[in-house]
């Protein structure tokens, strides 16, 4: 579980965010679940991130969304990326998939 | 009540931005019921239509400079967008659909959603261009407002 400790993720943090997940892919964690509970706001560009870090974990694990608050989730319908994601309501939820 | 300001073109400025123009939507509409939606809507498409401006009408340089107006009264958000970058293609005004996603993993999209967003969620977006300035008004009706 990677727990995303900012409450926007935005341009202004997008790549760095990416980075750091891929980072995290990259040492092994290849189970990943990401609570968005802190997140309240979030653009294209941070959905971008996310998708970004979606694509580099490839076919080498398994990565789901957790937690993601009213805003978040308008965000993801949008962009129809909550049809490529799993995404679940709770952390004891995606935990337990 | 309205505001207007002035920010170096950042992106970390495009977020101080934001939060100026959501903290101002919500103190006049007082976050009244079912109004919270409508200012969390211009939140959004501020954020995207900012982050345009840095990335694409500047170009990334940092030293140029846009301005913002907001204000919150009469039933509605009117926010208007000032930059002298880059002309906005008029192919960014017509995305009023997402591309079809081909199914592979790859093709996935990490960008191009800002312009979709905003036409989908205001309800007008208009552009203007007079002697190298881009004017760009998000107007977004408040339900039950007065």
């Amino acid at each position: 579980m990677i727990e995303v400790l900012e409450n926007s993720v935005d341009a202004s943090i997008a790549v760095d965010f990416k980075e750091s997940l891929c980072d995290e892919i990259d040492q092994g964690r290849f189970d990943v679940v990401l609570d968005l509970s802190r997140v309240d706001f979030i653009d294209s560009s941070g959905m971008g991130a996310i998708v970004g870090a979606f694509k580099h974990m490839g076919t080498r694990g398994t990565f789901a969304v957790a937690c993601v608050t009213k805003s978040v989730s308008q965000v993801f319908r949008m962009t129809r990326m909550d049809k490529v994601f799993d995404v679940y309501p709770t952390l004891d939820e995606a935990l337990a998939r | 009540m309205s505001f207007q300001l002035s920010y170096a073109s950042t992106l970390a400025n495009v977020s101080a931005a934001v939060k100026q123009v959501a903290d101002h939507c919500r103190r006049q509409t007082a976050c009244a019921p079912g109004q919270d939606l409508a200012v969390e809507q211009v939140e959004l498409c501020v954020a995207e239509a900012l982050t345009n401006v840095v990335k694409h009408a500047y170009g990334g340089c940092e030293t140029e400079t846009f301005h913002i107006a907001c204000q919150a009264a009469r039933g509605q958000i009117v926010v208007e967008i000032i930059d002298r970058g880059k002309e906005l293609p008029q192919s960014a005004l017509e995305q009023t659909e997402l591309q079809p996603f081909s199914g592979e993993l790859s093709d996935l999209p990490e960008s191009g959603f800002g312009w979709f967003i905003i036409l989908d969620q205001m309800d007008t977006v208009s552009y203007r261009r007079e002697s190298g300035t881009n004017f760009l008004t998000l107007t977004k009706q408040l339900i039950g407002a007065n």
